[in-house]
């Protein structure tokens, strides 16, 4: 035990969370008291190669942009601590050391002009020492813009492009910290021991978590198991497809996961109260994670979150796992020890005997997380399902099926909990995490996707991808699903008559001209100096046409799964108007960029097998006799 | 003699109120391409009044084809290739796809274009369906039959009412120095765009080419004092706004050609709807708090959203004000034709047959027996009872059906106001060049540009400001940027920042 009674850990990621009131240590500048328990920083990839070039000298500008929350003030802190200075409090330009400045943000100065002047003068200091600036975007270009330096605003242009650039005469290095992904290898596992690591996490005067009774210490607990961490980084993944991940909002999405709202107070004393009723599955990281305990409202603040939402973890049926449910006597030992059987070597008793609950609802229970709130009491995931399926009293069923199913407020179902929680815990019994995201996601192809960008970022063979991804834009574009005749560009504006997600059958397209799969090349998006200087993760990839950057489309999870699912099934797919309006955008710089084929031909998608079949119009000698 | 103007007739008095007339014919499909065909049918450029060559635009063969209807029948001047296939055949050949002098798949060809017709326009006859306008090639004027009993099609005024005309002299030549630059760069775009090198340009020249040359149509008085009406003073706003818009949609970095006709087809009809509001505004002298239309992204029941509930007040209250701006103006123009001396008041009036003409005689017999100029209410009160009985709403109509076919509109016994994601397209297209800008200030925008309220910011001023909880707007305005993150349209970067249009604004495709 610590001799504390509030664990300082759980104070400090209550404070983190940006879902609750109290949510100072969101931001550096007030997050002291949190930085004194966590420690200063995760160890970003930036803050290291920051510290490095403080401490080597040499002189020159790096400038960070980037979005409020991508890590920005705490790499500034990570270069003043290295030379032995204070972050300074102003965001004006200060000089922390001789020959060392820090301007903490540039858009805090009062007007362009001064920023003009400010920024002028720091490039000419930057000659002969050390400058770092934080710069939103939008001020920086109009600053470099208004002082005429356009290798300044061409090396900015640049780092917002491909995520780092640098320039000479002076040094001058950019980074656009909107490129950095907290998933990245070595980022993730810093960040997830950060907040979670053992020391951190040894209890309070008089805590219950030996007897089953602290959900916090039981989500900590958890989220150091590196099966649970790669799971919930898949999460985060497909949550970054849909929006720029910020370190901020990560950090609040795991605190909140793993702390909620609660105190450790409140904890003992409910458990005094209520002994192992007091806390359910509603309280686990697994459904935290997903915004569990927000009400809607919240919940949709966050992008990351509400992208991590959209994977429809909980909400994806899957007949084997919800089976293990409703009666785990075939499920695998591990599943059962999930769902809190008593039978599989539990502790016979994980409270003590006054507060067990007196129907052996909770005798398998080692946590909160595999008990599930019932107006028939609490009771493990185990008798839930038990009570449901062989149940004799109707009201005992109708109150098990009502938590089974229906959730009420921002409280989860029980089978939603279930599909949750074997989701992090259990993907060794279903067939691996790979398996386990197909069958419980809405994304069915995520770790191919990932698998292809890891391939294509070491230039490993991706030819057979290729094929896969044509067979799947053809289909998607023109309802022709074969890559035999390379990629099909349709005329764009037949793509106007094609909705994927429709059940109408697809009508035919006229060709305007074909991409041989010996042109098309798949790239990923972060290569070269922003690998050395930010944490990058290869998730999504880039399908260029003969390798030029106007014609290249982005495919991130979401259009993954649409071609992919159009390839498999070459049926309606379930997607939006996202991935349509970025093909239209796609194919219509295709066709810009390529003269129409001298044939006419058409892409029949009732043709089997699919083929281009040739329109042939009718001849005439001259215009017609009047 | 038939009288030449009905100086009180409906179309009159919603011309002297908005300077131009929209009807309730009149869709957003109908009023881009009557735009589009004038461009293209004067060579993209402004030629002189006199000169002005008409929209209309025949295109049978091909609107056979893509139609599945024989817009040629009964055409029998001339031959088709050989003596034995006169138009009607050719024609009927065409809508049927079959095999014609040694043609192969027409039908494919056909169930291809029949893909693109617009969904807005595929109601009522063939004769006034249209393509999506995508290609020079593909776009036709309506057509219809000479009469109910004849069955051969001619091109003449179905829904295109003149409106696109103006429009088109709005791009083409400016009155504004303001817009001069803004409408080149706009006619140079849409003149690229609709003329880039396709395949359905071929079907429809060859198939085009095969007819026996028919003469060009004459043009139409009404078509020339269209063209005129864009230099009407009191549409200055308006040319200035279709210019600025449509040299946004068109001037965007990523998008396809199509892509930016399609949201060109949406600004010019939420420009012109939009004027036709904002004078109706004016003329009503409106408080500045009610100037406002609130658009609502909620998904909830009805009886829970007070946003929509709101949104439908908002767009009942426009409603009202442009009934009210036709009484004032009805009213006005009595007082002015009674201050004229006029006599014949019932000839003023477009008389039709049953209780529209009991009603607008007893009107006509009341000015007569005034004594003119008489008190401003008497006006009033007689304007008032002609809007209500005769057929005076085709201004309020034709904003509804503009709105309607933008994708502005939403419900059916309740309707409110909202954006389907293509709109929402065309609003960040039209803003382009001031592209990327956060949510917040794409909000404050949308109010200036279109007095389009969704978030609390923009709710400030108004008279929501007591009505909604600036809780439910705020939810309201993240509804509407998730809807944009979902369409392409807007990147969630942290928990308090979207940012809108960064793709509209790019040059570079593929790049975050």
């Amino acid at each position: 035990m610590s001799g504390h009674d509030e664990l300082p850990v759980v104070t400090a990621l209550r404070s983190l969370s940006v879902f609750s009131a109290d949510q100072s240590a969101a931001y550096r500048e007030h997050a002291g008291a949190a930085v004194d328990v966590l420690g200063p920083d995760a160890g970003s990839k930036l803050g290291r190669w920051v510290s490095g070039w403080a401490a080597g000298g040499t002189p020159g500008m790096v400038v960070l942009t980037g979005n409020a929350g991508t890590g920005k003030t705490a790499v500034a802190e990570a270069f003043c601590r290295t030379v032995g200075a204070e972050l300074p409090a102003e965001d004006v330009p200060t000089e922390v050391l001789p020959g060392r400045w820090v301007v903490k943000d540039l858009s805090g100065l009062p007007d362009p002009r001064a920023r003009e002047e400010t920024l002028g003068d720091l490039l000419e200091k930057a000659i002969g020492g050390q400058v770092f600036v934080c710069a939103n975007e939008g001020v920086l270009r109009d600053t470099l813009e208004s002082l005429a330096e356009p290798v300044a605003l061409s090396t900015l242009e640049s780092a917002l492009r491909q995520g780092a650039a640098r320039a000479q005469n002076p040094l001058l290095t950019v980074v656009n910290v909107n490129r950095q992904r907290p998933t990245a290898d070595s980022l993730w596992p810093a960040l997830m021991d950060y907040l979670f690591r053992e020391e951190l996490w040894g209890g309070c005067d008089g805590c219950p978590f030996e007897t089953g009774g602290c959900p916090m210490r039981s989500n900590a607990e958890k989220l150091r198991r590196p099966d649970v961490r790669e799971q919930l980084r898949l999460l985060v993944r497909l949550g970054a497809g849909e929006a720029v991940p910020t370190l901020r909002e990560v950090l609040a999405i795991l605190s909140w996961a793993a702390v909620g709202g609660r105190t450790c107070t409140e904890v003992k004393d409910k458990f005094r109260d209520l002994g192992s009723e007091a806390f359910t599955a509603t309280d686990a990281y697994f459904t935290r994670a997903v915004g569990g305990g927000l009400s809607a409202e919240v919940a949709e603040r966050s992008p990351l979150l509400t992208g991590m939402r959209a994977a429809g973890l909980g909400e994806v049926t899957d007949l084997e796992i919800d089976g293990w449910l409703r009666d785990s006597t075939g499920a695998p030992s591990g599943v059962r020890e999930l769902a809190g059987d008593p039978l599989r070597g539990a502790s016979s008793d994980p409270g003590s005997s006054d507060v067990v609950a007196p129907r052996s609802a909770l005798a398998g229970s080692r946590s909160p997380l595999d008990r599930v709130r019932t107006l028939q009491g609490a009771m493990t995931f185990q008798a839930l399902g038990e009570m449901v399926s062989t149940d004799e009293d109707p009201t005992r069923v109708e109150d098990g099926l009502d938590a089974l199913v229906t959730s009420v407020g921002p409280e989860a179902a029980g089978q939603s909990l279930w599909r949750e929680r074997v989701f992090f815990e259990g993907s060794g019994y279903v067939g691996g995490p790979a398996a386990a995201a197909r069958r419980l996601l809405d994304y069915r192809h995520t770790s191919e996707l990932i698998d292809l960008a890891r391939d294509a970022a070491a230039g490993r063979d991706t030819v057979l991808a290729i094929r896969e991804l044509v067979r799947g834009l053809n289909f998607l574009v023109t309802g022709f699903s074969s890559a035999d005749e390379g990629l099909v560009v349709p005329d764009p504006a037949c793509l106007f008559a094609r909705d994927p997600g429709s059940f109408r059958p697809a009508s035919p397209s006229l060709v305007h001209s074909q991409v041989a799969l010996l042109r098309l090349k798949v790239s990923v998006p972060d290569q070269g100096l922003v690998e050395e200087l930010l944490d990058v993760d290869h998730s999504e990839v880039e399908l260029s046409v003969d390798g030029d950057p106007a014609r290249v489309l982005r495919i991130r999870p979401r259009m993954y799964e649409a071609i992919r699912e159009a390839a498999e099934f070459q049926g309606p797919v379930g997607q939006g108007v996202a991935e349509m309006n970025d093909l239209r955008g796609f194919y219509g710089h295709l066709a810009a960029h390529s003269e129409p084929e001298d044939s006419l031909r058409v892409a029949d998608p009732e043709s089997q097998p699919p083929a281009l079949v040739t329109v042939g119009l009718p001849h005439f000698t001259s215009a017609g006799a009047p | 003699m038939a009288r030449a103007v009905r100086r009180l007739a409906p179309r009159q008095v919603a011309s002297a109120l908005f300077g131009i007339d929209p009807d309730r014919d009149e869709r957003a499909s109908q009023l881009c391409a009557e735009t589009l065909l004038t461009l293209v049918q004067n060579n993209y450029g402004a030629p002189d009044p006199d000169d002005l060559v008409s929209p209309k635009r025949q295109l049978f063969a091909i609107r056979s084809l893509a139609l599945g209807h024989n817009f040629l029948f009964g055409n029998e001047r001339g031959r088709v290739g050989d003596e034995d296939t006169s138009p009607q055949r050719y024609g009927e050949l065409l809508a049927q796809g079959e095999v014609i002098r040694g043609s192969a798949h027409l039908k494919l060809a056909q169930d291809t274009l029949l893909g693109l017709v617009d969904p807005e326009t595929q109601r009522g006859q063939a004769g006034a369906w249209l393509l999506r306008p995508f290609h020079e090639s593909l776009l036709w004027y309506d057509a219809r039959k000479s009469s109910p009993t004849r069955p051969d099609w001619s091109v003449r005024k179905v829904y295109m009412r003149g409106s696109g005309i103006t429009m088109a002299r709005m791009l083409a030549d400016p009155g504004g120095a303001d817009s001069v630059d803004f409408g080149r760069r706009a006619v140079a775009a849409i003149k690229e765009a609709l003329q880039s090198p396709s395949p359905l340009s071929r079907i429809s020249e060859q198939l085009e080419a095969a007819l026996p040359r028919s003469q060009a149509y004459a043009l139409e008085a009404d078509e020339k004092h269209a063209w005129l009406q864009a230099r009407d003073h009191r549409l200055a706003s308006l040319e200035e706004q279709v210019c600025r818009h449509a040299d946004g949609v068109m001037g965007q970095g990523s998008a396809s050609g199509p892509d930016r006709l399609w949201q060109l087809r949406m600004a010019l009809s939420l420009a012109l709807a939009i004027h036709v509001l904002r004078t109706a505004w004016e003329v009503t002298d409106t408080p500045e708090p009610d100037r406002f239309l609130l658009l609502s992204f909620g998904d909830e029941a009805r009886a829970q959203d007070a946003v929509r509930q709101r949104s439908e007040e908002s767009y009942r209250r426009a409603r009202i004000r442009l009934s009210e701006a036709t009484v004032l103006t009805l009213a006005r123009r009595m007082r002015e034709l009674g201050e004229e001396g006029l006599v014949d008041w019932g000839g003023e009036f477009e008389m039709r047959k049953g209780a529209v003409a009991d009603a607008l005689q007893a009107v006509s017999g009341q000015l007569r027996e005034m004594d003119h100029p008489a008190p401003e209410e008497d006006y009033r009160r007689l304007a008032r009872a002609a809007v209500e009985n005769a057929n005076y709403s085709r201004s309020e109509d034709g904003f509804r059906v503009l709105l309607e076919s933008v994708g502005l509109m939403a419900g059916t016994r309740y309707r409110y106001l909202t954006a389907t994601p293509d709109l929402l397209g065309a609003l960040v297209g039209a803003l382009s060049a001031r592209m990327p800008m956060s949510s917040r200030e794409f909000f404050a925008a949308i109010r200036e540009e279109w007095g389009f309220v969704v978030n609390q910011e923009a709710a400030a001023g108004t008279s929501l400001a007591g009505q909604v909880d600036g809780a439910e707007l705020e939810r309201n305005a993240r509804r509407a940027e998730r809807l944009m993150a979902d369409a392409g349209l807007a990147l969630g970067l942290s928990d308090r920042t979207t940012v809108v249009g960064e793709r509209a604004a790019r040059q570079e495709v593929g790049r975050p």
